[in-house]
């Protein structure tokens, strides 16, 4: 239950000549939910971005014992790591079911024959998507569109979710229930989640572990409960604005 | 009434083709985001190869399928081995690249096969079909059946298999059909060999009647680009749309226009291209195009 | 070294000016014609590059542009015996009135049809020429029996002689105005709008009027170009217009390097040989499409490998090696690898 799952050490992330990450030590056991913390700028994001491999890195970085360094970002999450982009990344001219089916065809041979159930059990867990399949995905309300891709990224049967920033542009309800939902998802899809946050309560209140990043840096990490008390993260964001 | 009647069908009977091409256009455009203006050079070449595939003795729709596969190969290398070298360098290299591209296709065919016209064979016949006073010939009710066919499963293909979705998800937005662990540059090549397959159906169903050339297809894609353009590129329904009207226009102006017969009567389908594109950017189907960043 | 590399390149640039008043009385009249034909082409193929290179927008029309100006300086002199210059001056005026519609109605379009717009332009404009034959000569064309560029008696130059040193003058005062105004604020403000129209128009500038500009004064100069050409030729034909060249006048400015001055001479010198070379070595009917051949691989070659062009890539290899540009031996370390993956924006998080 508490194997690593993913394993990052030493990890650098540039954009061109700027360097974002410096040596980052990031680890992920399966079972587990992750919170990410930190401002805006922090690097959230790129690591995000790191893990599947859609930006390149200097370091080590392995999924399951496999190093996953040389990997491509499909072949990455055809291996199991799903990627719900900041924004969503919705196709917005598809329809909720083809967006769904099209998360689902990046799945094994042997995964494919249960494609069917899985895409019942994402209409069990996101209900609303279940009356809207035949909608363009563009139509949709934030909300919506993110439980669409969770859901989308749920289909590939991932055993690493990273998720950024789910509660971007939601209203408090809607994301309160988003995270219990995200909470569940970790038992009923039996996958790990790394959820980078800028609001750390709701994280921090499925989380088992938090990680907080500062200017490209591990600034704290450890069980989320030593967290909760909220002194440490503030001193962490350094007035960098926490959003209400 | 009859004589416009007549003109309008003929007119759908050509505009049909520019449709053909103009879907090719909007294929390659919606997954790679340039306009490829070598696409008739390419669909010539499709002709010439079945017209050697004929002359070799293989059966008419053999050897286009024949073809068809070939240049989807042809399409898929284009797109493998020199679009993707250009990836991310904006849209006027690409262009420019396409630009060569048909110079050079049309530099090769006329060095191999030379400018001399060529008939070539129809498998529809020579007969002449009359219903209500409307003349087609045998030539144009095939062609257009089989145009239509073939848009049918093209749209077949697009709309209802995952190959299709695939490719709409990747032309959409491939940093997500990324993460969703499609490779890019796959669905690229593909995107590439359909419109390559597709050119080389409208090549050979127009090859009878326009007599093959290597600048046989110069005209019909700047009128496919129009039609596209007033269409919208970004829908493919609208690009065909676009075809017939163009093709339409450009004959209706040819007849009836005074001073704009034969080849001059392209300013007319230009023309209309411009006032519909002032009203509606994205062309009459089309959705504005979101950049990707 | 680097002071050295800078000295140098203006005074090529005079070399050259010597060279090319020396030259026609080292050469004969008849290879004389070609090279001047040769700087009328430099000056279209330099209005492309203030175009493509600097302001970043295509035209596959440039050759019909071309053609227009050499038209409507031939027929003021052909049927009423106007003066060359003013003839000249015919030709660029009515390529600015037309680059200015042409502009207009491309920005009304949006910018990504201009590429449409100029290649349909390039494919009608023969077309109009032998439809309106009254005016043109139809398929024929108009020629005169000598160049109207007479050279004054009190020179003692002779005919071909003249036509080179005028059409060398006007060259290098087109080379010389526009350097100074790519290297200016207007120059800033094309290479703004060039990279990023965006970025640009949130700095003040004016992106539409920038386009509109840059496509106007191109149209101007390459009409110019095309006025000298037809006029120190003597003959306007539809023949010499078709669409062909205006994509070799743009792989030609892509080739030489659609951002160098000496691009614009390097591209005209392999429009004008190298048809004659593929005649040497293929000859025949098949000559022509081998140069184009030829013109469609260097063109693809460039844009793959040699982005900068012949002019652009070979003056940086020159700067490399004589240490004047960094990224040479002893120069800072080299940066990571860019890697390009599927689906990688640059963002900065």
């Amino acid at each position: 239950m508490s194997e690593a799952l993913l394993e990052a050490r030493r990890l650098v992330a540039r954009y061109g000549s700027v360097e974002v990450l410096h040596e980052i030590d990031l680890g992920v056991a399966a079972g587990e939910i992750v919170a990410l913390l930190g401002a805006n700028g922090a690097g959230k994001t790129t690591l995000l971005r790191a893990i599947s491999r859609v930006v390149s890195t200097r370091g080590e970085m392995e999924l399951a014992g496999v190093s996953i360094v040389g990997w491509s970002g499909a072949r990455t999450a055809r291996a199991g790591v799903g990627h719900v982009p900041e924004g969503r990344g919705t196709f917005l001219d598809l329809t909720v079911a083809e967006n769904l089916r099209l998360g689902g065809l990046a799945r094994t041979r042997e995964q494919r024959s249960s494609a069917r159930t899985d895409l019942d059990q994402v209409y069990a867990t996101f209900p609303v998507l279940a009356d809207m399949r035949r909608r363009a995905a563009g139509l949709l309300s934030g909300g919506q569109q993110q439980m669409l891709a969770i859901g989308r990224a749920l289909m590939a049967r991932p055993r690493l979710l990273l998720i950024d920033e789910p509660s971007l542009g939601l209203a408090p309800m809607v994301t309160r229930q988003l995270f219990d939902t995200l909470a569940r998802i970790r038992d009923e899809w039996a996958t790990s989640l790394l959820i980078a946050e800028q609001n750390a309560r709701l994280s921090l209140h499925i989380a088992d572990r938090a990680v907080i990043l500062t200017g490209g840096r591990v600034a704290a990490a450890g069980p989320a409960a030593s967290f909760r008390d909220g002194d440490v993260i503030k001193r962490a964001y350094l007035g960098g604005g926490t959003r209400k | 009434m009859t004589e416009l009647l007549q003109q309008l069908l003929d007119g759908l009977s050509s505009g049909l083709v520019y449709g053909m091409l103009a879907l090719a256009l909007s294929v390659v455009f919606q997954g790679t985001g340039m306009l490829n203006f070598a696409q008739g050079e390419m669909a010539t070449l499709s002709a010439y190869a079945t017209l050697v595939l004929l002359l070799a003795g293989v059966p008419f729709w053999v050897a286009l399928g024949l073809a068809v596969l070939v240049s989807a190969a042809g399409g898929a290398l284009i797109e493998r081995v020199l679009v993707r070298r250009l990836e991310g360098a904006g849209e006027l290299p690409l262009l420019t690249m396409s630009v060569a591209l048909l110079l050079g296709l049309n530099a090769v065919m006329s060095i191999v096969w030379t400018t001399d016209p060529r008939t070539f064979p129809s498998p529809f016949g020579d007969g002449l079909m009359e219903a209500a006073g409307l003349r087609m010939t045998a030539q144009q009710v095939g062609s257009l059946i089989t145009l239509v066919a073939v848009m049918a499963a093209t749209a077949l293909l697009f709309n209802r298999t995952s190959v299709g979705l695939r490719l709409r998800a990747v032309a959409q937005n491939p940093a997500s059909a990324t993460l969703l662990g499609q490779h890019q540059g796959r669905w690229l090549m593909a995107g590439w060999a359909i419109a390559a397959a597709v050119g080389a159906f409208g090549a050979v169903v127009a090859a009878p009647v326009l007599t093959l050339t290597p600048g046989m297809m110069t005209f019909p894609l700047l009128l496919a680009l129009a039609a596209g353009t007033l269409g919208g590129l970004s829908s493919r329904v609208g690009a065909v749309v676009g075809g017939v009207l163009i093709g339409v226009a450009n004959n209706l102006a040819g007849r009836y226009v005074p001073g704009l017969d034969g080849d001059l009567a392209i300013v007319a389908p230009f023309a209309l291209t411009a006032v519909v594109v002032a009203l509606r950017p994205a062309g009459l189907l089309g959705r504005t195009r979101t950049v990707r960043v | 070294m680097n002071v050295l590399i800078r000295r140098a390149v203006p005074l090529g640039w005079a070399a050259a000016l010597v060279a090319g008043v020396v030259t026609p009385f080292v050469i004969s009249d008849y290879d004389l014609l070609d090279l001047t034909r040769m700087l009328a082409v430099a000056m279209a193929i330099a209005a492309l590059n203030l175009l493509v290179g600097h302001s970043g927008q295509i035209s596959v029309g440039h050759g019909a542009i071309f053609g227009l100006g050499g038209y409507a300086a031939i027929i003021p002199v052909a049927t009423y015996g106007w003066p060359w210059w003013s003839a000249v001056l015919v030709g660029g005026a009515a390529c600015l009135v037309f680059g200015l519609v042409l502009g207009i109605v491309a920005l009304r379009m949006g910018g990504a049809n201009l590429g449409l717009l100029t290649i349909a332009v390039a494919a009608v404009f023969p077309l109009l020429l032998i439809h309106l034959k009254p005016l043109t000569g139809g398929t024929f064309g108009i020629f005169m029996a000598r160049s109207p560029i007479e050279p004054p008696a009190w020179t003692g130059l002779t005919e071909a002689q003249f036509g080179f040193l005028v059409c060398l003058a006007a060259l290098a005062l087109t080379l010389l105005g526009l350097s100074n105004l790519v290297s200016g604020r207007l120059g800033r403000a094309l290479a703004a709008v060039r990279t990023s129209g965006l970025l640009a128009a949130a700095n003040g500038v004016d992106v539409n009027r920038m386009k509109l500009m840059a496509f106007t004064l191109s149209a101007t100069i390459a009409g110019i170009g095309g006025a000298f050409s037809a006029l120190v030729t003597a003959i306007a034909v539809p023949d010499s217009y078709l669409v062909p060249l205006s994509i070799t006048l743009l792989a030609a400015s892509v080739v030489g390097g659609s951002r160098t001055r000496a691009g614009a001479l390097v591209g005209a010198a392999i429009v004008i040989y190298l048809p004659k070379l593929a005649d040497s070595v293929v000859g025949g009917e098949s000559a022509g499409n081998w140069s184009q051949l030829a013109y469609a691989g260097a063109l693809i070659l460039t844009l793959t490998l040699a982005p900068a062009g012949l002019v652009g890539d070979l003056s940086r290899l020159a700067r490399r090696v004589t240490g004047a540009l960094p990224g040479a031996r002893d120069a800072a370390p080299e940066r990571g690898p860019r890697a390009r993956r599927d689906g990688e924006a640059a963002l900065s998080k």
